[in-house]
């Protein structure tokens, strides 16, 4: 189980290497944000077609976009991406369930 | 069946849950509008109408060997999700029945009678993937399978109906050959290959037969309403593409593997093998690839939410839902559920010691102990009587019921219990075991009526079996 648990982990963090790019957006425009949600407006959406992911999906669901003129944050709702967005890197362990004492399957759910 | 850890069979079956699941024809004149919320569209169209009695709702998922759980630790914390999403309807709200069904694929669905069921698989794919353990994920799986509840579409099954009919062949075909290979002398093991390997046609089937139904504008209300539901609630709409690209996993997965048709039936130096469920599969994907992808929808959402939903904001749920994965009467849930499939499997794998060590870990206490699926488990391997009263006993516990009756000569017993389980679950399919059975008892007249009877019923898979079996 551990090392269905850490193989599972490891793909998990495969998926955080931000390999995705902007490949469209949801609006002929997209709303900006600061990484904390503050609204920033908007911009076209050929400002950031094509670019890179820069940051996970944050706790806000944002995520950052490598743009010319640096990282904007949008809404993962608002983009079409090459891969599916990963998650926020975490210390968390994916917690299976098959066995009745958990030991192994959970880090005992500290900061997921 | 056996216990399949989540993996791509698992995930695949939140593509019949969730991109297939609960719904057919459903209100018409209720699409998306162009601008403007679902939720509002929906207020004012015809209310759904209320959900039928307890027992009703739960036919459709009475039709797995696994049933459904007794109230429990992770229905309630459902619930109570569910709840905050409903406070969010306009006026009164329907009152949907949440049920946990222990059962390790990745799956939601509402039944035509509008209750909602869950299975633990989905719930244990969450807890492996920690990018997705929000409770806003969880409130999003409910979100779109009430919206189906609260919009009509789950009431209108003949989608499934149709369906079944189409697959029906199938299932008599293997019903036949499976009868051939156990006899009269089958033992536990036999009788659980021969009841499990049917059912999980039917099962197959049940999850396959919410597809037909399913169209790019019904799949896009559910999803625009549930959207209303989650961010009236405060619940992240960010959730929902999440969610969504888990399926697009699954297509992709689904793509790879995409194969020539397999043989129904493999005969090899040992005897006949039966390979329905793959036969079956096979055509659902078919069926699936006509149908609009993932991704698509994915789009469509993400649309709606950036023109109705452009300011919300919100902190994923995380705290919400490590309450939920904390719960350790939860975990209990889990892993009983866990250990209870594996039983199942044990005993179609011919291991039933295995699946007695299986069945020893459960807690006496807790509700999977109590659920069909261990029933049944326990019919097969200590002799435990078949509670067919119980208002949760499932369509796999008649037909063990039936078959252990028929191997102990208790045939007018069996002809009751096939009888009663045709009435109770609606499966005319039924009538092929009540005509063998009649012959059998030399009842030929009655055997001709039912065939009769078959003959109306317009299935031609139906009708050849039924004609088989006079002969």
């Amino acid at each position: 189980m551990k090392s269905l648990t850490l193989s599972l982990l490891l793909a998990g963090l495969a998926t955080g290497a931000l390999a995705q790019t902007v490949t469209g957006t949801n609006g002929a425009e997209v709303r900006t944000y600061t990484e904390t949600g503050q609204s920033t407006g908007a911009r076209p959406a050929a400002d950031v077609i094509g670019r890179r992911v820069a940051t996970p999906l944050n706790s806000k669901g944002l995520v950052g976009v490598e743009t010319s003129s640096g990282i904007v944050f949008l809404r993962g709702s608002a983009l079409q991406t090459s891969a599916p967005l990963p998650g926020a890197p975490s210390g968390c362990l994916a917690m299976g369930t098959q066995r009745r004492d958990g030991r192994g399957t959970t880090n005992g759910l500290g900061d997921c | 069946m056996a216990a399949a850890p989540i993996g791509r069979r698992g995930v695949a079956g939140l593509g019949l849950g969730l991109l297939l699941g609960g719904c057919s024809q459903g209100m018409t004149g209720m699409e998306v509008p162009a601008k403007g919320r679902m939720l509002d569209v929906a207020v004012r169209g015809t209310p759904a109408a209320p959900p039928g009695p307890v027992d009703s709702a739960l036919r459709d998922f009475l039709l797995s060997e696994h049933g459904v759980l007794e109230d429990n630790a992770l229905s309630g914390h459902c619930r109570r999700v569910l709840g905050r999403l409903l406070a969010a309807w306009p006026g009164t709200p329907p009152a949907i029945a949440v049920w946990i069904v222990p059962k390790p694929n990745f799956t939601a669905e509402a039944s035509r009678d509008g209750a909602i069921m869950l299975t633990t698989g989905t719930f244990d794919h969450l807890l492996r993937q920690p990018e997705l353990q929000s409770e806003d994920v969880l409130a999003f799986i409910l979100a779109h399978e009430a919206a189906h509840v609260l919009l009509g579409h789950a009431r209108d099954r003949s989608g499934t109906q149709d369906m079944m009919h189409r697959v029906s062949g199938l299932l008599f075909v293997g019903t036949s050959i499976a009868g051939r290979m156990t006899g009269a002398g089958a033992d536990a093991a036999r009788i659980a290959q021969h009841v499990l390997i049917g059912n999980q046609l039917g099962m197959e089937t049940l999850d396959a037969t919410l597809f037909p139904g399913w169209n790019r504008a019904q799949e896009y209300q559910a999803d625009a309403l549930a959207c209303d539901l989650m961010a009236r609630a405060g619940y992240s709409l960010q959730a929902v593409p999440q969610v969504i690209a888990v399926l697009e996993a699954v297509e992709a997965e689904r793509a790879r593997h995409a194969g020539a048709a397999p043989e129904l039936m493999v005969v090899n130096g040992t005897g006949v093998r039966i390979q329905v469920g793959d036969v079956l599969r096979h055509g659902l994907d078919r069926l699936r690839e006509s149908h609009p992808g993932a991704a698509d929808r994915k789009a469509q959402i993400g649309a709606y939410i950036e023109r109705e939903w452009p300011d919300e904001l919100v902190e994923f749920d995380r705290a919400g839902f490590r309450r939920i994965a904390g719960d350790r009467t939860v975990q209990r849930v889990m892993s009983d559920s866990a250990a209870a499939a594996q039983a199942l499997g044990d005993l179609v794998a011919n291991r039933p010691r295995e699946g007695l060590q299986q069945l020893a870990k459960l807690d006496p206490q807790g509700s999977v102990n109590a659920s069909a699926m261990v029933i049944l488990a326990r019919m097969l391997t200590q002799g435990v009587p078949p509670p067919l009263s119980h208002p949760r006993a499932t369509l796999a516990i008649h037909r063990v019921a039936a078959m252990q009756a028929e191997r102990a000569n208790r045939l007018p017993e069996a002809l009751q219990i096939y009888a009663m389980a045709q009435e109770r679950f609606d499966q005319e399919d039924l009538l092929v075991n009540r005509i063998q059975l009649l012959r059998r008892m030399d009842r030929k007249t009655e055997a001709q009526l039912l065939a009769l009877r078959c003959a109306t019923s317009g299935r031609t898979g139906l009708q050849e079996a039924c004609v088989a079996a006079a002969r």
